[in-house]
């Protein structure tokens, strides 16, 4: 602690410097905790139900519907549990940029496969005596404005229906940001269009507990195995991120961003050390003159590259888990941004080292070079 | 004051190396110096002085010859132990001060306390009491900007003494100073040797600030030797 004041005082020398430094790893570090949040966001549903429940779709391609027959035949394979189809029915409400997750359900079994899904059970009898009923998320709700009993027209980019719904319920559940409405309602409207009536995009359905999950999916891709609607079975995490993934390897681009950026972090607190450096030979020379061993003459220098990228790295660490604590950037996409206690550790730590490695090299350079020669070009 | 060696060397030598050509510094000196002593060492720049002086405080190792300060064997020890031996034994005052500069007076002056178990109390009665003997008590809050370049070497001084060295080692003190401001560090420097009994190796190519000292030798292309009669003239005062 004795060392504290020597180490701020050389720290604030180059205010500039050091702020800009510190800003650089604040930036960095801003960077790499939002980006691993958003991976773990898309890795790590927010759902209990979600560890044990698997959705099965076409094994071909997201956007390949299934028949609709597969839903009985899943229901009746054994281990599982209970069974819904969830199609992405994908319109926009006014204007294209009022983009939002839709889905048609399967009324009746709906609610067996996502409990997590709350609607106050007045509002739920409403909508399910209404066939142009529908619900949303209360965070989409309140994005639009929308409250129960509005009329809403959708317009559809998939099918040739612009469905009407009637606002009949607001739900919370981890991830309110959806609307959904009946099936039979679009089924009826388009039963006389190619290719649709019939069809659901996916089949979700739970297993008993982790230990069905390998089985059952195995289970399910061989019921349909060689028939006109291959299946392929996954878990809703391993789902999700593949629906993701469809822009690219989500992982890989996010790893090599994060690198890319600590790199960037290490070459620009690595620059201003190393200037430190340059510019403090003769101090640290005397500084061994007067009888500091190298060790703390080089503990003092790495102190300083330490606290300012623990600085830079602490406000970029804190600010996403303050910003996002209670909102996310991207609420349709992610429902919820909490920064997660590991994130912001490891972006702390990622700081931290760093500011060893930037400060590192310049401190052994400082101790290494002969006394003499140092007070010399004093 | 005591008279055993403080400061020993024997046949040292010390060569540094340009490029592929060996140069020749100090070619075999032996000096004693012992304690309460106050000794110039002068001659000529390129002499080898200031190595001289590198050597005793330990910051440089000599190519051959024995060196024994304050009863170490300076050629056996290790970084780390030179170090310790430094903070116990040298003050060193610099041509330049070299007095960190976001640091004040007083914060300079406490730093080689820095390395002892002193107190924090402990430790500003010490520089409370080394900035006294200098006469730089009303600068202490001062930034070594805020200080002339007389000040600036007292505050150096302060720092080399508030340790309570075995031995000073000045290397050119006034080599930065007007002549009334040398005369004050000079002044200082053999008020520290008279009445404190400090042990002072002063470096100098100055005749005026060598006759501060008790004993003068002469350092010419590394060999040491008789005062040559100009220098011997003006140094006797």
């Amino acid at each position: 602690m004795k060392y504290l004041p020597l180490i701020l005082r050389n720290l604030l020398r180059n205010k500039r410097r050091s702020g800009l430094t510190a800003f650089a790893i604040f930036v960095s570090t801003f960077l790499v905790v939002a980006l691993q949040t958003a991976l773990y966001q898309f890795e790590n549903p927010p759902s209990e139900q979600s560890r044990f429940r698997l959705v099965a779709r076409h094994a071909t391609s997201l956007q390949n519907p299934l028949p609709e027959a597969h839903v009985d035949k899943i229901r009746n394979l054994p281990g599982i549990l209970k069974t819904t189809p969830l199609t992405w029915f994908g319109a926009y409400w006014k204007d294209e940029d009022n983009w939002f997750a839709n889905f048609e359900i399967e009324s009746d079994t709906f609610w067996d496969v996502f409990p997590e899904v709350r609607l106050p059970e007045e509002e739920r009898r409403a909508f399910l005596a209404d066939p142009q009923g529908c619900f949303v998320g209360r965070d989409l709700a309140a994005k639009f404005d929308w409250k129960v009993g509005d009329r809403i027209v959708l317009t559809g980019q998939i099918y040739p229906l612009n469905p009407e719904l009637n606002v009949r319920g607001i739900y919370d559940g981890p991830d309110s940001t959806w609307l959904l409405f009946h099936r039979k309602y679009v089924e009826e409207a388009l039963k006389t269009s190619a290719g649709r009536p019939g069809r659901v995009g996916t089949i979700w359905f739970l297993v008993a507990g982790p230990e069905d999950v390998a089985p059952v999916s195995a289970r399910v891709d061989a019921a349909f195995r060689n028939s006109n609607g291959e299946t392929k079975t996954e878990t809703e995490k391993a789902f999700q991120l593949s629906f993701v993934e469809m822009m690219g390897d989500l992982r890989a681009i996010v790893r090599n961003i994060v690198a890319a950026v600590a790199l960037t972090m290490l070459l620009v607190a690595g620059n201003a050390m190393a200037m430190a450096a340059r510019e403090r030979a003769a101090e640290a020379a005397v500084l061994r003159a007067l009888g500091f061993p190298p060790a703390r003459v080089g503990f003092l220098f790495l102190s300083e590259a330490v606290l300012v990228a623990g600085i830079g790295g602490l406000l970029g660490t804190l600010l996403p888990v303050l910003l996002f604590f209670n909102s996310s950037p991207e609420p349709i996409m992610f429902p919820t941004f909490r920064v997660p206690t590991g994130i912001a550790a490891s972006g702390i730590l990622l700081a931290l080292l760093v500011g060893a490695l930037a400060g590192g090299l310049p401190a052994w350079g400082l101790v290494r070079r002969p006394i003499a020669q140092a007070l010399r070009r004093a | 004051m005591g008279t055993s060696p403080v400061v020993s060397l024997r046949h040292v030598t010390k060569s540094f190396r340009r490029d592929t050509l060996e140069v020749p510094v100090l070619r075999g000196i032996d000096l004693e110096t012992s304690g309460g002593d106050f000794v110039a060492l002068m001659g000529p720049s390129g002499s080898g002085k200031s190595t001289v002086l590198n050597l005793i405080a330990g910051i440089d190792r000599p190519t051959s010859g024995d060196i024994r300060v304050a009863g170490s064997d300076l050629a056996s020890m290790s970084e780390t132990d030179l170090a310790a031996f430094r903070s116990r034994h040298i003050g060193f005052i610099f041509q330049m001060y070299n007095l960190i500069p976001v640091l004040t007076a007083e914060e300079n002056v406490a730093l080689p306390l820095l390395l002892t178990p002193l107190s924090g109390k402990e430790r500003r009665e010490h520089v409370r009491t080394a900035l006294g003997v200098v006469g730089l008590t009303d600068r202490a809050k001062h930034f070594p900007r805020q200080l002339s370049g007389g000040q600036e070497q007292r505050a150096a001084i302060a720092r080399a003494i508030v340790t309570d060295p075995t031995l000073l080692l000045a290397d050119e003190p006034t080599g930065d100073l007007d002549a009334t401001s040398a005369t004050e560090i000079l002044e200082l420097l053999r008020r520290l040797n008279a009445e404190y009994g400090k042990t002072i190796l002063l470096v100098t190519h100055d005749p005026r600030a060598a006759g501060y000292a008790r004993t003068r030798r002469f350092l010419d292309k590394g060999v040491l030797g008789e005062m040559p009669a100009s220098y011997a003239a003006s140094a006797s005062r």
